[in-house]
């Protein structure tokens, strides 16, 4: 074992670990992932950067429900598409975590 | 006392709790003042050979001068005496060249800490302080921490071979393993 050597190839290994994480981070804030009330009567686009783009009633939805209700049905839509965005983005990440202990 | 940059963020998101939770294995060692022991060292042992060399070169004109029965016996036993410590100082000098590597190992694991937190605590601080990259931060500190930690572990494991060898050297200095004189 080289003690220099070693430690320039565990920076150059940091500094690959570092890219992958970013890259990684880039591709899910790059995302767009959809979300529903339970019977999609509402259904959201959530971004990657958490940002909720799109908010989308279904036919008749607006005229048969109450405000409350509306407001019911956007809350459990945007909190379904934070949902899966958070399960998109830890799958992602956990495939950056397993690619690095395959290198080991 | 070593400097070293604060890995605050990097041990915040890291579940196992981040370079900060290796730092004990790198702190208790100094690089540089191991090496000034192995230099002290090294010079002791210069000192002696230069030592066993003027006893040779006594010998060599006591073996001239003086003969008889007497002076073969005083003349095996100077032999014996100036083989030991030839023998003494190569063990100093192998053991002074044991620290200097473990010096080495020392400075260079420290180094290495110094370097990949300077590197990387920062982006996790950032990542940390987004609304949505916690994961990435989590993840970057996690991967950071194992490869600072799989580095210590092959120091550790050279340190562990030098001390054994070290262990080696004050053994068999101490007499215990086998006495041939048998007085």
């Amino acid at each position: 074992m080289n003690a220099e050597t070693d430690a320039a190839e565990l920076l150059d290994r940091v500094r690959a670990q570092r890219e992958a994480v970013l890259l990684a981070q880039r591709e899910v804030e790059a995302l767009r992932v959809p979300g529903s009330s339970p019977y999609h009567e509402v259904t959201v686009t959530v971004l990657g950067t958490g940002e909720v783009a799109e908010v989308e009633f279904g036919p008749g939805v607006v005229e048969s429900a109450d405000a409350i209700t509306l407001g019911s049905l956007v809350r459990s839509a945007v909190n379904d598409g934070v949902r899966q965005l958070k399960e998109a983005s830890r799958q992602r990440f956990q495939e950056v975590l397993d690619a690095s202990r395959q290198l080991l | 006392m070593i400097e070293l940059p604060s890995s605050n963020a990097m041990d915040a998101a890291d579940p196992a709790g981040g370079p900060g939770a290796l730092l004990p294995s790198i702190l208790t060692g100094s690089g540089e003042r191991i090496a000034r022991h192995a230099n002290a060292l090294f010079g002791t042992a210069a000192r002696l050979s230069d030592l066993y060399d003027e006893f040779g070169v006594g010998k060599q004109r006591l073996d001239t001068q003086w003969s008889g029965r007497t002076a073969e016996q005083a003349g095996a036993q100077l032999a014996d005496s100036l083989a030991e410590l030839h023998r003494i100082t190569g063990e100093i000098e192998h053991g002074a060249a044991l620290l200097t590597v473990a010096g080495t190992l020392v400075t260079a694991a420290q180094d290495a800490y110094r370097q990949v937190v300077a590197e990387t605590n920062p982006v996790v601080a950032e990542l940390l302080a987004g609304p949505v990259s916690r994961p990435a931060a989590v993840t970057l500190a996690e991967l950071a921490g194992n490869a600072l930690a799989a580095h210590f572990g092959a120091l550790q494991g050279l340190l562990t071979t030098i001390e054994a060898d070290a262990a080696g050297l004050s053994r068999d200095g101490s007499g215990e393993a086998g006495d041939e004189r048998g007085d």
